[in-house]
């Protein structure tokens, strides 16, 4: 009787110890699960914004879209955040501010991220560029993107 | 009770499991978070940051040259003038882009490709019947930052005018002016097909001096650039025949000022182009080499060959030419021949040999008896209308024999000294 029960543990032993396998088992699946993909992606979202950014600032710079709203127009600033919004896809954030090379020119800035869309969230990508406008203004561009829905 | 002690015991491995599961876990969201910031470090993104600095040259350079063609105009022809206007605000521009740039340890130098002189050259040529306004530099970028170093590109903005035809309907005080602007941006040229009558400014001139404004009733586009105004003047009091125009254009989009003339003199000038093309158009920008591929043993001869003619030609009795020369490493006799190929057949018009110095560039002064050379039967001292000139270089000796290469200088150099490779028809 003794040694049925002997037997019994044992196998109990045993059972504990595949249940053990798998838990072991399924946290190694969730650990390569999580480093091969999830983190991946986030890594790979952060510098195909960066690219968006660069590809976007060439955009304003190739097209004009500078001299039309900041230099011709007043309330120019409008124009451009709609520029920007047609040139961006509708989930990202973004804040473009463009310095004059100038000591009296003010920077401008058009943006259509809530206030703190960029201090919450880690996925901001930020490009600049330079771009001499066709009345010899020279500006210094910066172009922050972050996707909505991040934070 | 027994049984329950043993019961703990197995269980004591699963939390044994759970424990490792967890610090597993711990371990795999550390070792991702390196993995994450390595990658994010590994991002830089200096093709976005050197394509967004030269293309942004090439705008700079673009208003240079506006500001440069307006203060010669202004200034009555002054080059020297014109150039320290525009090398200022490209200076402007280089400060600019070190400021803006400065976390990255930028280092920009541009340098005149001729002289080698940190320098861009200007060109502004308004006297002949094309016209041409020009700027040209070579721009060097390192980034310090990310290890980047030695990237070159060339720059050229350029403005070509070419009056083809003009009437002067004297009695009814009309003038007629067929032109074609082209520009030069990125490697191509581009035909400018949006101008108004506001861009452009007509005058006619007379012999004695002096110009009429011409007021400009109508403009029509060709296409290809090619332009038709039609125009009416009101004559002085004193009667003067009308030795030609001026026409001046402002292009709308980058206000770049070309000028040009019908009343200078009248020069011909057909140039070897980078392709081996001799070509009418009056200007190949600055550098050297434009026979490519070079004079050597291995080619033996090299043939330039125009577009067809769209007019006859007539010649003088005596066609002068100059090439500036230089061998790379020894002295090279070449017999240099200019004809024309007029419905399949070459014809002749003249040849000169000349002994090219080695590492001395000059001047080669050629004569072409054009009234002893060969023409169709009913033309004399005509290229007629459809032929394609033709420029033949052949070597004839080297010393010592071997491999070698000769190189045809072009253009101005920063002082303004002309290399001007050229052979005047008529």
């Amino acid at each position: 009787m003794k040694s049925g029960k002997n037997v019994i543990d044992g196998q109990m032993r045993i059972l504990e110890a595949v249940i053990a396998s798998i838990i072991i088992f399924m946290a190694f699946s969730a650990a390569f699960y999580f480093i091969y993909s999830t983190q991946n992606i986030f890594a790979q979202e952060a510098i195909d914004l960066n690219r968006l950014a660069y590809n976007t600032l060439h955009q304003i710079a190739e097209s004009g879209i500078i001299e039309k709203t900041i230099e011709e127009e007043t309330g120019g600033v409008d124009q451009l955040k709609i520029a920007l919004q047609e040139l961006l896809p509708a989930n990202i954030y973004f804040n473009l501010t463009v310095n004059p090379i100038n000591p009296s020119g003010e920077p401008i800035s058009a943006s259509n991220a809530p206030a703190e869309a960029f201090k919450k969230t880690g996925e901001v990508a930020s490009a600049s560029i330079i771009y001499t406008s066709k009345r010899g203004n020279i500006y210094h561009m910066v172009l922050k993107l972050t996707r909505a829905g991040l934070w | 009770m027994r049984s329950l002690k043993q019961n703990r015991r197995g269980q004591l491995v699963i939390i044994a499991a759970l424990i490792i599961l967890i610090l597993m876990f711990a371990l795999v969201l550390s070792i991702s978070r390196i993995n994450l910031s390595i990658q994010e470090l590994e991002y830089e993104p200096v093709q976005e940051i050197v394509l967004g600095i030269t293309s942004d040259f090439d705008r700079c350079l673009t208003y240079a040259l506006s500001l440069a063609t307006h203060k010669y105009n202004a200034t009555g022809g002054s080059l020297e003038e014109a150039s320290r206007v525009g090398n200022e605000f490209v200076m402007k521009w280089i400060d600019a882009t070190l400021n803006s740039y400065s976390n990255l340890g930028l280092n920009v130098t541009i340098l005149n490709p001729q002289s080698g002189a940190t320098d861009i050259a200007w060109l502004m040529d308004w006297d002949s019947r094309v016209g041409v306004s020009c700027v040209f530099a070579e721009f060097r970028l390192d980034v310090d930052a990310y290890g980047f170093k030695g990237w070159m590109s060339r720059s050229l903005t350029a403005v070509f005018l070419n009056i083809m035809r003009d009437l002067i309907d004297i009695n009814r005080r009309i003038v007629t002016v067929e032109f074609q602007i082209m520009e030069r941006k990125s490697g191509s040229f581009e035909p400018i097909s949006n101008l108004a009558i506001e861009d452009l400014r007509l005058t006619l001139d007379l012999t004695l001096g002096g110009k009429i404004p011409v007021n400009i009733a109508s403009l029509t586009y060709q296409g290809n650039g090619i332009y038709i105004i039609n125009g009416s003047y009101i004559p002085k009091d004193n009667i003067q025949p009308a030795e030609g125009v001026t026409l001046s254009v402002i292009t709308p989009d980058n206000n770049i000022l070309v000028s040009a003339s019908t009343s200078g003199d009248e020069w011909r000038n057909i140039f070897l182009a980078e392709d081996g093309l001799v070509t009418e158009a009056p200007y190949i920008p600055h550098g050297n080499m434009f026979l490519n591929p070079t004079l050597s043993h291995g080619q033996p001869s090299r043939i330039a060959v125009s577009g067809n003619t769209t007019r006859d030609i007539t010649l003088s009795k005596t066609i002068n030419g100059t090439l500036w020369l230089t061998s790379a490493s020894k002295s090279v006799q070449l017999n240099v021949t200019i004809g024309f190929t007029y419905n399949s057949i070459d014809y002749v018009i003249g040849y000169n040999i000349i002994t090219v110095t080695p590492k001395v560039l000059q001047p080669y002064h050629l004569v072409f008896n054009a009234a002893q050379g060969n023409y169709p039967g009913d033309y004399s001292l005509c290229i007629p209308k459809g032929s394609k000139i033709f420029m033949d270089i052949t070597l004839i000796q080297s010393n010592p024999p071997g491999a070698g290469s000769i190189f045809l200088y072009f253009g101005y150099n920063q002082k303004g000294a002309s290399y001007l490779s050229s052979i005047t028809l008529y």
